[in-house]
């Protein structure tokens, strides 16, 4: 294994990406906004090239981390915004509107890394790898800005957990209640951009969503209240971001964010072949 | 004297502006009553339900008091119960921790369902006779199982002013006695409940007042002055048998 980095750390940090993934996933999974997620991922791409290009200009380096997650989140946050947005035009509902704004802010992502490219430093600053992920090439920065992303937002969750759960079980309930539904919508959104930035580096621009979504579903199989249902979500996350890593250590060409995507589906296969005594078993 | 739990005057409510579904209506509830709102289907039952609860875009009124007050400070007093259908649930949660969700408005944000909430809702679910039922997943209780965890939900909040929007839908006679009983025993207690409800013929069963809506509301009292032949022949546009309305002759000759 070749590692820009201590290969532990970028180890650990992974499957510390891969248990918040899970968590978020799960919230994601039962408020509905699965196809979010997906929007979020691929609407990275221009903020990052932005961010990238701003750095080169400013004579901070392009590869700086902070501000190309930076640049990822404040893309990825319109995009996710502008899919309700769009939803409420007559006539284009919101399966129209998600596919419009993933369509458009990935294609001026492609527009822009062509940019980048042509740039000097672009070629080298491996912007390309962000696509399908790499946690080879991390470094210990790298490695530090997903360890503090990855625990804030867990924080941030483990906070509003009985919230996100009153507004996926029963939204007409909650707005009657009281709960200022609009708002922590937004701080769902806000901490699933935060997760799909975290995971930029390891899964990828176009994967990480996999990595929001599958390790949920695998753990939606299973029985048992939201708490044990976000925690296998959590723990499915970390098994499949670590395994990941290792398969793509092992076969060089392999990106991190396929291998750890087919693991993870892997685990939701078996999840969905057990059957349903064992499925019980695992739940209560 | 108290206010009365629900006081509308010109409500008007639906999805846009231009196409309001339910217009004008005027009514009030008084303690302590269990009303029926019926009317045909596209009527806007549900949305005149939606609309003084606020979960509409488009509403209009010249005054909604809960309890002489506005809805954001009524809202400890109210309890709202959707149909069936709006609920999500294959959601991964237990019978206990749906009726648990009643008591997180009072818990308030930070703070975790605790040993007192749990206690709580458990008394609850036996108030529904499901105490049996606890932990099983809500998903696979049988409908009108989920309707009694939804009421129960209703009781840990000690709402003095029920909203349920067809709660008698797609569960079986004995379900529908069992429920209704439930309602009732609230009602004895001096709440007051408002349902949406389709089936006519077991109106005067469950309820003693009627309020009869087609986009505006057309007659509203006690079950035997509202449900005349011709008042539900306007809302309906048809005749139903003469054992849903009070029109037959016996029926109407004691009640004049």
């Amino acid at each position: 294994m070749i590692f820009g980095a201590n290969t532990l750390t970028v180890l650990a940090g992974c499957a510390l990406f891969g248990a918040l993934a899970g968590a978020v996933g799960t919230f994601v999974l039962a408020r509905r906004r699965a196809l979010v997620a997906d929007v979020a991922g691929h609407a990275t791409l221009p903020g990052v090239c932005l961010a990238f290009l701003a750095g080169e200009a400013w004579g901070i380096g392009g590869r700086t981390p902070w501000l190309l997650l930076l640049g990822g989140a404040v893309t990825a946050l319109i995009a996710a915004c502008c899919v309700p947005a769009l939803a409420r035009l007559r006539r284009v509902g919101s399966d129209g509107a998600t596919a419009v704004s993933l369509a458009f802010f990935f294609g001026l992502g492609a527009v822009l890394i062509s940019v980048v490219q042509s740039h000097e430093s672009g070629a080298q600053g491996g912007l390309r790898k962000l696509l399908f992920g790499s946690a080879a090439a991390m470094n210990s920065d790298d490695v530090t800005t997903l360890i503090v992303l990855t625990l804030a937002t867990l924080i941030a969750l483990s906070v509003f957990f009985k919230e996100f759960a009153l507004l996926s079980f029963d939204e007409p309930f909650a707005r009657v209640s009281g709960l200022p539904v609009r708002n922590l919508d937004l701080v769902l959104t806000v901490l699933l951009v935060a997760t799909v930035v975290a995971g930029l580096q390891v899964a990828g621009i176009v994967l990480v969503v996999a990595m929001v979504l599958t390790p949920a579903a695998a753990a939606r199989q299973l029985r048992g209240s939201l708490t044990r249902v976000t925690v296998m979500a959590s723990i499915i996350g970390a098994a499949s971001a670590a395994g990941g890593v290792i398969v793509s250590s092992m076969f060089e060409r392999v990106p991190t964010g396929s291998a750890m995507t087919l693991v993870a589906t892997l685990v939701l296969l078996i999840a969905m072949a057990l059957p349903l005594r064992a499925r019980l078993a695992v739940g209560a | 004297m108290t206010a009365l739990p629900l006081d509308v005057s010109a409500l008007s409510a639906g999805y846009t502006r231009e196409e309001m579904i339910v217009r004008d209506a005027s009514f009030s509830l008084v303690h302590g009553s269990m009303t029926a709102l019926i009317g045909p289907n596209g009527a806007g039952k549900s949305t005149l339900l939606k609309g003084l609860l606020g979960l509409l875009p488009a509403c209009t009124f010249d005054r909604i008091a809960f309890f002489g007050d506005t809805l954001d400070a009524a809202r400890a007093r109210i309890a709202y119960i959707p149909q069936r259908s709006e609920i999500d649930w294959n959601f991964p949660a237990s019978a206990l921790d749906v009726v648990a969700m009643g008591l997180y408005r009072k818990l308030g944000f930070f703070r975790r369902v605790g040993r007192d909430a749990k206690a709580q809702a458990r008394v609850a679910l036996e108030q529904v006779g499901l105490r049996d039922e606890a932990m099983e997943q809500v998903g696979e209780l049988s409908g009108g199982q989920q309707q009694r965890v939804l009421i129960a939900r209703a009781l840990v909040q000690n709402a003095e002013l029920l909203f349920l929007d067809e709660p008698f839908a797609n569960v079986d006679a004995f379900t529908e006695e069992h429920v209704a009983g439930i309602l009732r025993g609230l009602r004895d207690q001096g709440r007051t409940i408002l349902a949406v409800h389709h089936d006519l013929r077991s109106v005067r069963k469950h309820f003693d007042q009627v309020m009869l809506l087609n986009e505006r509301i057309l007659a509203q009292g006690n079950a035997a002055e509202v449900m005349t032949d011709a008042r539900l022949a306007e809302a309906y546009g048809f005749t139903p048998n003469s054992a849903v309305s009070t029109a037959d002759k016996a029926v109407s000759g004691t009640a004049a």
